[in-house]
């Protein structure tokens, strides 16, 4: 099988089985963890992406995770805080 | 028949199963920050299907659907907070500023002198393979060229702050500003003097296509070069 269509069906494996286990995985009460779950999906989506050659698309993905990631935790900070 | 056209069912497919089933579960969700990670996921699923289409033109739609992604969760998390706020209905209406729990308050005073390892390669090279990767990013124009100009901007800011050569913390806004300021400019040549200038005179259209790639790679490349002008 050519490499890019194993890639491809790698990327769908992570997925539809990331999502699986961001919806129904171990853990998933806390948010924290369902965050770091939803990595899984992220790079089921990077590596599809990688298969259909979208350089630019990949680059911007991998920057505007991690600044999703930042967003994240603070809301969270936030939230706790008032909560307390 | 080549990749692109044999996989597209099942791209769309996947993507489909993916949204379907992260839709189910915001249904069955309660908690404000829990729905604010599925939506994430449902992002997922809307540029799987963007991405099957495998031309330029779902990278066109990719790369303003990321900006727009990022924008939605930052203003549906903003909202969160202050619904959250007005639940508790709290008195002090301390305005706070974006990210201010990931900034410094104080810097931390250190006695004792710590000896960084020390990367010859920021001492000696900085300055050469930053030009380097500028005047490559130079000649290839566009957007690549705008990101590695960057990387190259990125370099250098990030090697002179780590020599602690750096630019000093009172002109930093300044130059900040200075920088956006300077990508707003080449924005308007790329858009008005470029792209107005191909349907004007259609006959100089070399001329307007080299001011609309420089102006988007200086564009680029400053922007994304502000990034290593944050102290770390």
């Amino acid at each position: 099988m050519d490499i890019v269509v194993s890639t491809l069906y790698l990327g769908y494996f992570l997925l539809i089985f990331g999502t699986l286990g961001v919806i129904l995985g171990p853990g998933t009460r806390d948010p924290f963890v369902r965050f770091l779950n939803v990595e899984v999906p992220t790079l089921g989506v990077m590596l599809i992406f990688l298969a259909y050659n979208h350089t630019l698309a990949l680059m911007t993905y991998i920057a505007i995770n991690s600044l999703i990631a930042l967003v994240f935790i603070r809301a969270v900070i936030r939230k706790e805080e008032l909560e307390a | 028949m080549d990749v692109v056209q044999h996989m597209f069912n099942y791209s769309v497919f996947a993507g489909f199963v993916v949204g379907i089933l992260s839709l189910i579960a915001i249904g069955y969700q309660r908690s404000d920050i829990h729905l604010l990670i599925l939506s994430d996921v449902v992002e997922c699923a809307m540029l799987v299907i963007i991405a099957a289409l495998g031309t330029d033109l779902a990278e066109a739609l990719i790369l303003p659907g990321l900006v727009v992604g990022l924008a939605e969760f930052l203003a549906v998390s903003e909202i969160l907070i202050q619904r959250c706020k007005l639940r508790k209905k709290e008195k002090n209406k301390r305005v706070s500023k974006l990210f201010e729990e990931f900034l410094v308050v104080e810097e931390p005073k250190v006695e004792v002198d710590i000896e960084h390892p020390k990367m010859e390669i920021l001492y000696s090279a900085s300055r050469f393979i930053s030009l380097i990767l500028v005047i490559y990013g130079a000649f290839l124009t566009g957007f690549t060229g705008g990101a590695v100009m960057s990387v190259g901007l990125l370099f250098y800011l990030l090697s002179q702050g780590i020599v602690s050569r750096g630019i000093s913390s009172e002109d930093i806004k300044d130059f900040w500003e200075a920088v956006a300021g300077f990508s707003g400019i080449m924005w308007a040549l790329w858009i008005i003097l470029g792209f107005i200038g191909f349907y004007l005179f259609p006959d100089h259209y070399v001329t307007f296509l080299l001011i609309a790639g420089g102006a988007l790679a200086l564009k680029v490349g400053s922007k994304l070069g502000l990034i290593g002008d944050l102290k770390f």
